[in-house]
């Protein structure tokens, strides 16, 4: 599998203190990789490193090969780098058809965009149904599925999600989920961060522990899962046993193969 | 750019026909004073619309611009002869590209700012504005005033010219107002007033759309400047330069509805058409204030969303009822699912609600 972003050996953070203490990751075009790990780990900026949100102090960020670092939000966009954030990203007030339609807003090609629209309604059916309802109306859940779909509107090679079940009652999240597996038939690579470890390993190929700003464990989202101290210390499953891979130093981490 | 539908190229065609005929009727010269001032406040609050309403900024500095038109436009005929008495009207386009370009320089100060401190911001201009014209008394003249050229017309239709070019203003500001509806500019306003953060993560250029729709919008408001200043003949400082004329436009465009193509005009078409109807019957009284207050309230009782926005909300729910009443089978899901209602023509831009 050809790899689409990598990051080596990437700092950074806001203001005098580092997040990032050196990331080494790796992931492969059109698969689903996971990002876990505990509350101020720096899953979130390791999204925004990659986005353009953050630069960092030191370290590469590449994408399809060519180093991204210095590039601005605007332009990673248009290279086909989109980031969902944690927080809601589309305008309430405005309608689900115009939400979409800010999906494509960098798209010079106005005709372009409503054939992408067409093409995206097919795979989410909820921005028909919806088109007029202001987004604000719709359930979290629904509102997932806009965001997802307007991510789609730029024909992404990557989409950045920032824990997308948050907030989420179950049905949504499977909804989520769901989409999210839509979203890699249709050959888009996906970066996510979860909190519910569980569901977002299980949604994913590859999974990667992320705990005081390094890559510890990276594996296939399955074995990941099976690991008994990930599953004992972000899954929530009862276990002693420790791993080789947790807690130990970081091995190389990769996202397209076994650590 | 998306096409203009028929019914919308229609209803402009006959309201400009409708307003551009009314002199003929023969009315009273008060009554077309009237119509001038009306005419005057929905242009300026079409123009304020473009800019405060679209984008949420809530400009209380336009006033400022109108003053700059005045003046601009008086000084540049204290200095030139005015023969056929038109002069002053085709020096129009230039007096709004000046306020507009200061608009720029302003706005890029300004829009640095938002909600509540552009408000302060705006309103420190305006007042800076005023002083300004107060105490430049070598360019101003000051508190005495400035004196322009009185147009030569005849005095049975001395009124006309100055009423044909606000039509034609009006018409070119809605014209302007419907164009950017309908365009990615739009657009970006909408989502500036959504979620100003929000458009700028998903690629918006926030300041540029910003400062531009600012100064087209005082541009315009500097033109109606200049046709005051033509048509009074005389203008002093605090009547060029002041708040009233500001809370004038805003209190119109949200009676009307922000963010709509008709709800300026039609807020200036009630409020100034009531305005000076009940100064004119209660006289000097100022008993007219508070028959000006009853109706602006009892609008806004009826109507808090504007009175554009909420009739289109009533047809709205009327729809969807008429559509949820209808005998039959409810509507297929090949029909609910068809994709061209997000594709196909459709005003992008709506009021907030």
């Amino acid at each position: 599998m050809d790899q689409l972003l990598s990051l080596t050996g990437v700092v950074a953070g806001y203001g005098a203190g580092d997040i990032l203490k050196g990331v080494d990751l790796a992931v492969s075009d059109g698969t689903v990789t996971c990002l876990i790990g505990p509350n101020g780990a720096g899953k979130s900026t390791v999204l925004k490193c990659v986005s353009g949100l953050i630069r960092p102090s030191s370290g590469t960020v590449r994408f399809r090969g060519d180093e991204i670092s210095r590039l601005s939000p605007r332009a990673r966009l248009l290279l086909g780098v989109v980031h969902v954030p944690q927080d809601r990203s589309l305008f309430p007030a405005m309608t689900v058809r115009d939400n979409l339609l800010m999906g494509g807003y960098v798209m010079r090609d106005q005709k372009a965009v409503r054939q992408r629209m067409e093409e995206v309604a097919e795979v989410f059916p909820i921005c028909v149904r919806r088109a007029r309802d202001h987004a604000g109306s719709l359930s979290g859940g629904e509102q997932k599925q806009v965001e997802l779909a307007r991510t789609l509107v730029l024909n992404p090679r990557l989409i950045l999600l920032d824990e997308p079940s948050i907030g989420l009652d179950p049905k949504s999240r499977q909804l989520v989920f769901s989409s999210i597996r839509r979203l890699a038939e249709t050959g888009r690579t996906v970066l996510l961060v979860e909190q519910n470890a569980r569901s977002g390993l299980a949604a994913s190929d590859f999974g990667a522990v992320l705990e005081g700003g390094v890559v510890r464990l990276a594996a296939t989202g399955k074995s990941l899962l099976d690991d008994p101290e990930v599953a004992r210390l972000y899954v929530g499953a009862g276990s002693s046993s420790v791993s080789s891979g947790v807690g130990a130093p970081p091995p190389p981490a990769t996202t397209d193969g076994a650590p | 750019m998306r096409s203009i539908p028929y019914a919308g190229q229609i209803r402009g065609v006959v309201f400009v026909a409708a307003l551009a005929s009314l002199p003929s009727f023969n009315l009273a010269h008060w009554s077309i004073n009237i119509a001038v001032f009306t005419l005057m406040f929905a242009v300026m609050s079409s123009a304020w619309n473009l800019f405060g309403g679209f984008t949420g900024y809530p400009s209380l500095g336009h006033a400022a611009f109108f003053g700059i038109g005045a003046y601009t436009l008086g000084l540049w005929f204290e200095h030139h002869a005015v023969t056929t008495g038109y002069e002053p009207f085709l020096m129009l386009p230039l007096v709004g590209l000046f306020a507009g370009l200061i608009g720029v320089v302003l706005g890029a100060i300004a829009l640095r700012t938002r909600a509540d401190v552009f408000a302060i911001v705006t309103i420190t201009l305006l007042f800076v504005v005023q002083t300004l014209a107060f105490n430049l008394r070598g360019l101003t003249h000051g508190a005495q005033g400035l004196a322009l050229p009185i147009p030569p017309f005849a005095a049975a239709t001395f009124e006309r010219p100055f009423y044909y070019v606000l039509v034609a203003l009006l018409a070119a500001t809605m014209a302007i107002t419907y164009l950017t509806m309908r365009s990615k500019l739009g657009l970006s306003l909408a989502a500036v007033r959504a979620d100003e953060d929000k458009a700028r993560g998903v690629g918006v250029r926030t300041l540029g759309v910003k400062l531009l729709t600012f100064s087209v919008s005082v541009g315009i408001t500097a033109m109606v400047g200049g046709i005051w200043a033509y048509y009074e003949s005389f203008i002093y400082p605090q009547f060029a330069i002041d708040p009233l004329i500001t809370i004038g436009m805003v209190l119109m465009t949200f009676l009307g509805g922000r963010g709509t193509l008709w709800g300026p005009v039609i807020g200036a078409l009630i409020l100034e058409t009531a305005q000076q109807t009940l100064a004119y019957e209660l006289g000097g009284s100022e008993y007219y204030l508070i028959a000006y207050a009853l109706v602006f309230l009892l609008v806004m009782l009826l109507m808090p969303q504007g009175i554009v926005p909420s009739i289109q909300s009533v047809v709205r729910r009327r729809r969807r009822r008429a559509v949820v009443d209808a005998p039959g089978p409810p509507p297929s899901a090949s029909s609910s699912d068809r994709t061209d209602v997000l594709t196909r023509d459709a005003v992008v831009v709506e009021g907030p609600r």
